[in-house]
This record gives structure tokens, C-alpha cells and sequence, in this order.
């Protein structure tokens, strides 16, 4: 029998709250993070909003722990704290000798605005130029991609498998699915896992901006992010971090860990179909979820609630519809189903999304509501599913499913269940 | 989904890496001793500090480009069409071709060694602009970024996911299982353990592991140099002299490797000879000094015990080599820990081809040291730092080879291990 893989620990940072409580309470609430905002030192910058984490309140709350620290990029620093919040929230702090691992999801390095014009002041693209300034280079953004990977590692002496996914906007998830494995397979018996990503400097938003995927309308304020509406026309920018601790049922049990549910299943797949655009009927997704399905052992019937990938671009939110009711088809299981897209609240955390949606859709289950998809007014004809618009609501979950999609066709899948001891998964 | 099949096979192999086009080219260079690295050249940067690099050259990266689907080409960055080349070259060694195989039983798994975009040329056209109006302030470049093509304007699909997955899946229409890594060193390691554990556990019958990335990008030199990691390469295509007392320093560089990987079940039904059998893969990681003294023989111990071998069943090694003083001190020092007198003859291919990010030369070394029952000796090893060690030098040895330890440790911290074994041996 494989091993059981439960859910210990939860930590997310972003702008609607430091603690997984603060966060899960405002998404019920049906609270928005998302908020005007443009590049530093640049005006009429075309994209107008985003869901930025609060500088300040994020430095004043985590000042103890963030005074320890190296200097690193941004999204190190959101990922290091939530990661610091869910080892914290699973009562591992300072538990050395665990056979532990670290998956982390993450995007585009963010080191190239300072230290480009720093190099090509003088004499253009000259390496000379760059490494005769190096000590006014800011030394976070030198270290390699798997930065945050690493500082976590060291930070609780983690000394298993270490894993850095970069699957764009499937990256946390993938993250999170690959830590399942490892503990089902028996190779480690505790993760730490999920993802943090900040998109928002100039230079990754002038090239988001460039393929056309963020939006640049001015005309819904911050209720622009609107997934499956008619009039979304783009996503919404945000950054944070967030990470779960996963362990083996029998470690968690050993230790008299908390459990916030059981993930059961995970599906990965690719589009193959094009790089900038998913598959219009979403083969690639319909694909990732089945294959979860499967893995977890359970029926399309079996599934109560999806927590969507939703980005609020004019063909994620057709295609994954598509996807969702190829995959639930049989005696039209997709009419009963609830579908949220978390990001109408926190816009889209890029390459560590998959994580805050990974919790959301954990907690979901846990407790038996549904976070809500805001600013579904009007919904597109082709997007025809129960989207949950507006306000939570309570739904019995057996189990759930959480989508993540990357740029180039990436899809994953995670199936949860909310924890039963006798259960076998 | 545990219908599990414990052995997986490399059935095919593929390269594109300095001055090798093929794992055959690599094989002579390491008979011959023969360093592929040249001097340093690059469009976008000039430099005098340094000096040789393990480079792709024009000709490779033409070739490798060929080898691309003409509509991805756009798209792809050269260490993805390095990839793709190596693949398409994999394949044919496999004998395999993908369209009798089903798209969703195809994994594919990437490993880069660290962003290579964004990279100063993305912005090179737009700073340049800004330079000649001497107007080089971020609203100016913003500008030129945004409305008169100042930058490349697939940044984002060459910077945002690991690339080569994106292009790789679409290039060989696979649609399976995947995963991409960058992590430096320790990418390949994570890549091949997720294609193993997708076809152990039935969520693939074939899987593509794709190895490819530079350290030719402006801010990881940097960084590396800051380091003193780099050779000054005053002897040079002889510089990077592995566990020699005269090391100085690594030749960094650039390339790609690919495997394809099958289930026992799935190359015996293709009736295709195999050229390694994967006994184990282990990695650990010391990203605290603290435990650095031990690490890379534990690594070692850990995975042999955890695969039910010792070492008395390796039959060669075939170490890093970073080149560096003390880098290679605290390898030795590891290694004699390790073999505890055990005279198992230590290789490396480090200086044919200099250090290279997430391109498991070691493993490509060993599977043509299986192949050929040879162990290459150590180009630019003539005084040894150790006399305990059985370091291959001057000649190769001709002697039967059935299972080769694969040892690696990179700057980082991290540490990784992998048996590979004769299939034939059992």
C-alpha cells in the first residue's frame, strides 16, 4: 500500500495577510488584494493594477526573522517567511535530524533592472563594467535561481532531495505534486513545499506586458481580475509566497502533528499544442486533472469542488472550462460541481500560485466552504459552470481538485481529501 | 498508480558539448586527453578577465538550431536547441521513435543550470538606443522596451519557464508526465530522479531527460569570478587541471546532454540493447558549512546502502574535478574517507570539457566506460595531490567494468550520486 500523505503545516504570505488565518478568513470575506499600481520611478507604465505584498507591514512583521537573513530577491524574502510559517504552524521549528525535503516553485529571476543600467552606464553591454561595479551590484540578485530552495534548506537544516521547479505558472504546484511522490514512494517522509514569485519589477512586466498577458484596462478598478467574465481581459499581477509542510501519515501521527487534510493525487501533463497559447478545448489540462484522478484512485463523481486555475485571460478561462467538462461529462457531474478562481482575490502569484490555491482549496475541504470567484458579473457564454460568483458559500467536500497551468502547456493537478484515520486514500 | 518495475535502463544518449557533437566525440577526446575549451569569446561581452571557456561553438550552435522546428526557432533559447539536438540525437541512439508511443505515456523532464535569460542582450538593442540619445534612465528605456522593440519580445516565454520543457514538448509532441528544474549542478539530479520515479511508479513508459545551460551569462560570471572560482587559464585549453597540485581555478562552460530512459519491460518489448542499467540516484545537500567535512562520502554510503550495493561491487569512479585548490582538497579528502584504501580507480572528465551547469558529463563518461570497459585517464594530471587515491592518470585502463559510481559536488553545497551499472550484469 502506499504511503498516506498528509498536510501539517500551512503558511502563506501575500497582501491579504502574513498568517494562513488572516489569508483564509479575508477570502471568505470576499476581500480583493488587488490595488493601482505602477513600476518605481516610471509613469503611464500601461498595466495599472496589481496585488503588490505591503512593503511596510511586511518588514515590521517579519523584522526578527528577516534580520537573520542574507541579502536576496524579493520573492526569496516572501517565500523564506512563508515557509518559516508552515514549518512554524506544523510545531517543526528547531527539529533537526528529519529526513526532510524542499520543492520549491519559482519564475523569472528579478536581478536584471539595477544591475543592467549599473553595467551599461559607462560602456554599454560590457561584462568589464558590470564586474568593475560589483560592489554596488545588490549581491541578492547574483545567486542562482534556486536561491530560495537553498535558504530554506538551511534555515531547518533540511538535507534530503531539493527540488527547484520552474514550470512558470504550474511551478508551486508541480512542487507540491512532486513532494506527494516522494513521500507516497517512500524516499523522504516530510516536504517542505510550495512556491513565492514577484513579477512585479519593470522590467519582468514590460515583458509579461510585451505577449499581451497582463491586463491593461482601466476600466474595473480592483475589481479587474475577473475570471470567466465577458469582459476579463487579462490577468493581474501579484506576488507572495506560500508553502505546506507534507509528511507521511505515520511521521505526523508519531509526532501528534495536526492534519488539515490528505492529498491523494497528482496529475502532470503538457499541451504540446503551442507556446504562447493553451489548447482551446484544454486537452492539456482535461489531461493533468484525469491523470490525477486516477492516481487518486477516485471517479470524477467523486469530486465535489475545483479550485481553478482562473487567470482571467480571455483563453485560460474558455479552455478550462472545456477541460473541466470533458474530464466531468459523465451524467453532467461538471453541473454539480463548485469552481472558484481564487485569483479574483489575490490576482496571480505567477510561478508560486499553485500554492495559496493549493491551501485555499485544502481548506475548502476542511471546512466545508467554498471561497468565492469575485466580480462574475456577467458571465461569458462559454464559461457555464457553478463559478461560485460573489460570496462563499457552504459546500460538503469529499474531495477537491486544484488546477495550476504554466505558459508552454504545463498543467498539473492535486487532488485533497479532508483527513479521515481510517481512510486508505 | 504502484504497479512498480524497479529496473530502468538508458537506452540512448545524445550531446552537444564543447567540441564534442556526439557521446563518441566525447569517448576520443578522453582517450586522447584532448580539452575541448578555447578562448573566451562573446558578441555582448568583452572581457580580459576571462580567458578560455568550454564554448558551443558557431558551428555546433548552427547545427543545433537545424535541429529545432522551424516555428519554434523564435522561441527557444540556445540551450534549448542545444537540448533538442541532443534529444533528436538520443533518440536515434535509442532506436526509438516517439510517434508508436502514445503522447500521454511520453514523461519529459528538463534540467537547466541557472537562467540564462534575462541576460544583457536581451536589453541590448533598447540600452544601446538609450545610450546614443544619452538617455539612459528607466522611463527613457521603459519606453524603448515598450513601443520601438528595444528588447526581445519573447523574454518572458525564453525567461519565465524553464524553456527547453516548453520547446521540448512541443518539438517531440510529448504530453506526459514533466517537470523542470533550475537549479545549477543539482538540476540534473532532480530531473532524473522525477523521470525514474514516473516510470518506477507507471505514470510513463519512456521518459526524455533533457540536461542543457551556460555559465556564459554576464552576472553568473560575475559571481563566479567574485568567487575565485575561475582559472586564470595561464596554460590554457590545459588549465583546468582536476586533484593536480598546480589547480587553480575551474574553466567554466557550456552544453547539453540527453538521455532516454524505459522501464525493463518497455526496452526488452523493443527488443533494444540498452547502455546502462540506473541502480540509484542520491543526492544530499550541505548548504551549511558545518557539515561540508562528510557530506559527498555520505552521499555515497547512503545511496549504495539504500540500493543494497557496497563498494566492493564499484568498479570504477568517476569524480567532479572542479579544479580548484581546495575544492579538489575537500574532494580527495572525501574520496579517501570514502574508499577507505579501497583501490578503485578514480577518473574525471572535468578538464575535457570544463565545468559545465546541469550537464552530467560524469554519467555520459560512464556510460562509455561501460560500453568500452575502459577508464579514461585524467587530462592535466601529472602531479597528483593524492597518492592514497588510485586517480587514473597518464594511460586508461583496459579492465572489466560492470558498475560505475558516478560522484558530484557543486559550489553550492549540493552533492549527488548515481550507480550506474552494465545491463548485461545482473
Amino acid at each position: 500500500m502506499n504511503t498516506r500523505v498528509v498536510v501539517t503545516g500551512l503558511g502563506v504570505v501575500g497582501r491579504l495577510g502574513f498568517e494562513w488565518q488572516d489569508f483564509w478568513a479575508a477570502l471568505l470575506a470576499g476581500q480583493s488584494a488587488i490595488v493601482p499600481w505602477q513600476p518605481e520611478n516610471v509613469e503611464d507604465f500601461p498595466v495599472r493594477y496589481a496585488a503588490p505584498v505591503d512593503d511596510g507591514q511586511f518588514a515590521s512583521y517579519f523584522a526578527q526573522q528577516l534580520a537573520a537573513q542574507p541579502p536576496m530577491e524579493r520573492r526569496s524574502q516572501f517565500g523564506l517567511m512563508a515557509a518559516h510559517q508552515a514549518m512554524s504552524d506544523a510545531g517543526l521549528i528547531g527539529n533537526t535530524g528529519l529526513n526532510m525535503g524542499v520543492a520549491v516553485g519559482s519564475g523569472i529571476p528579478e536581478r536584471y533592472t539595477p544591475d543592467m543600467l549599473l553595467a551599461m552606464e559607462d560602456a554599454g553591454p560590457s561584462w568589464q563594467a558590470l564586474y568593475a561595479r560589483r560592489d554596488q551590484l545588490n549581491p541578492a540578485m547574483r545567486s542562482g535561481n534556486d536561491q530560495l530552495a537553498a535558504l530554506i534548506a538551511r534555515a531547518h537544516g533540511a538535507n534530503g532531495p531539493v527540488q527547484n521547479f520552474s514550470t512558470a505558472c504550474a511551478g508551486a504546484a508541480h512542487a507540491i505534486g512532486s513532494s506527494f511522490r516522494m513521500i507516497r514512494n517512500g524516499e523522504v517522509n516530510c516536504m517542505i513545499a510550495g512556491g513565492a514569485d514577484s513579477v512585479l519589477n519593470l522590467m519582468t512586466m514590460v515583458g509579461l506586458n510585451l505577449l499581451g498577458a497582463p491586463s491593461v484596462s482601466e476600466d474595473y478598478g480592483d475589481k479587474l481580475c475577473r475570471p470567466f467574465d465577458e469582459a476579463r481581459s487579462g490577468f493581474v499581477a501579484a506576488e507572495g509566497g506560500a508553502f505546506v509542510v507534507l509528511e507521511s501519515l505515520a511521521h505526523a501521527q508519531a509526532r501528534g502533528a495536526h492534519i488539515y487534510g490528505e492529498i491523494v493525487g497528482f496529475g502532470s501533463s503538457m499541451d504540446a499544442y503551442r507556446v504562447t497559447a493553451p489548447h482551446p478545448e484544454g486537452k492539456g489540462a482535461a489531461l493533468s486533472m484525469h491523470k490525477a484522478l486516477v492516481d487518486a484512485g477516485l471517479e470524477a463523481s467523486d469530486i465535489n469542488y475545483i479550485n481553478a486555475h482562473g487567470t482571467s485571460t480571455p483563453l485560460n478561462d474558455t479552455a478550462e472550462t472545456f477541460a473541466i467538462k470533458t474530464v466531468f461529462a459523465k451524467n453532467q457531474h461538471y453541473q454539480k460541481l463548485a469552481v472558484s478562481a481564487t485569483k479574483s482575490q489575490i490576482g496571480h502569484w505567477i510561478a508560486a500560485a499553485g500554492a495559496p490555491e493549493f491551501i485555499t482549496t485544502l481548506l475548502a475541504t476542511q471546512q466545508g466552504i467554498v471561497p468565492p470567484t469575485l466580480n462574475l458579473e456577467s458571465p461569458d457564454p462559454l464559461c457555464d459552470l457553478d463559478y461560485v460568483p460573489h460570496k462563499a458559500r457552504a459546500v460538503t467536500i469529499n474531495a477537491a481538485l486544484s488546477n495550476s497551468f504554466g505558459f508552454g502547456g504545463l498543467n498539473t493537478s492535486l487532488v485533497v481529501k479532508p483527513y479521515k484515520e481510517d481512510s486508505h486514500g | 498508480m504502484a504497479n512498480v518495475s524497479t529496473d530502468i535502463f538508458i537506452t540512448g544518449a545524445g550531446c552537444l558539448l564543447p567540441g564534442c557533437n556526439s557521446p563518441a566525440d566525447l569517448w576520443q577526446r578522453l582517450l586522447e586527453k584532448n580539452c575541448a575549451p578555447v578562448p573566451y569569446a562573446s558578441e555582448d561581452i568583452s572581457t580580459r578577465l576571462i580567458s578560455w571557456f568550454g564554448h558551443i561553438s558557431q558551428e555546433q550552435a548552427t547545427m543545433a538550431l537545424a535541429a529545432v522546428p522551424f516555428k519554434l526557432r523564435r522561441y527557444a533559447t540556445p540551450a534549448s536547441q542545444w537540448g533538442i539536438k541532443a534529444t533528436v540525437d538520443a533518440l536515434a541512439n535509442a532506436q526509438l521513435d516517439l510517434t508508436g508511443i502514445a503522447p500521454e505515456r511520453i514523461g519529459l523532464f528538463t534540467a537547466q543550470g541557472d537562467y540564462s535569460y534575462p541576460s544583457l542582450p536581451s536589453f541590448t538593442v533598447g540600452v544601446s538606443k538609450a545610450l546614443e540619445q544619452n538617455n539612459l534612465n528607466l522611463p527613457a528605456l521603459t519606453d524603448e522596451f515598450l513601443n520601438h522593440r528595444g528588447m526581445d519580445s519573447f523574454l518572458s516565454i525564453k525567461g519565465l519557464s524553464n524553456n527547453s520543457l516548453a520547446i521540448a514538448s512541443l518539438a517531440f509532441g510529448t504530453r506526459g508526465d514533466c517537470g523542470a528544474y533550475v537549479q545549477n549542478k543539482s538540476a540534473t539530479i532532480a530531473a532524473l530522479r522525477s523521470a525514474v520515479m514516473s516510470l518506477r511508479y507507471g505514470y510513463s513508459d519512456v521518459a526524455l531527460v533533457i540536461c542543457t545551460g551556460t555559465y556564459n551569462e554576464a552576472l553568473t560570471l560575475t559571481e563566479l569570478y567574485q568567487q575565485h572560482l575561475l582559472s586564470p587559464a595561464k596554460q590554457g585549453a590545459a588549465s583546468q587541471r582536476p586533484f593536480d597540485q598546480q589547480a587553480d581555478g575551474s574553466i567554466f562552460g557550456e552544453g547539453a546532454i540527453a538521455f532516454i530512459l524505459e522501464t525493463r519491460a518497455h526496452a526488452q518489448k523493443r527488443n533494444v540493447a540498452a547502455l546502462a542499467k540506473i541502480d540509484g540516484i542520491g543526492n544530499k545537500t550541505a548548504f551549511s558549512n558545518a557539515n561540508e567535512h562528510n557530506v559527498y562520502s555520505d552521499c555515497a554510503q547512503k545511496l549504495l546502502k539504500k540500493a543494497g550495493l557496497d563498494l566492493d561491487s564499484v568498479d570504477a569512479i568517476v569524480a567532479t574535478g572542479a579544479g580548484g585548490k581546495k575544492a579538489d582538497q575537500q574532494e580527495i579528502a572525501q574520496l579517501e574517507q570514502l574508499l577507505n584504501g579501497k583501490p578503485i580507480p578514480v577518473t574525471c572528465a572535468s578538464s575535457i570539457t570544463g565545468i559545465l551547469p546541469a550537464c552530467p558529463v560524469d554519467m555520459l563518461t560512464a556510460l562509455q566506460m561501460l560500453q568500452h570497459q575502459k577508464i579514461p585517464a585524467i587530462a592535466n594530471l601529472t602531479n597528483p595531490i593524492s597518492h592514497q587515491l588510485q586517480l587514473v592518470q597518464k594511460e586508461s585502463l583496459t579492465q572489466p567494468l560492470h558498475r560505475v559510481l558516478t560522484l558530484n559536488r557543486c559550489y553550492t553545497g549540493f552533492n549527488s550520486a548515481v550507480v550506474l551499472s552494465s545491463p548485461s550484469y545482473q
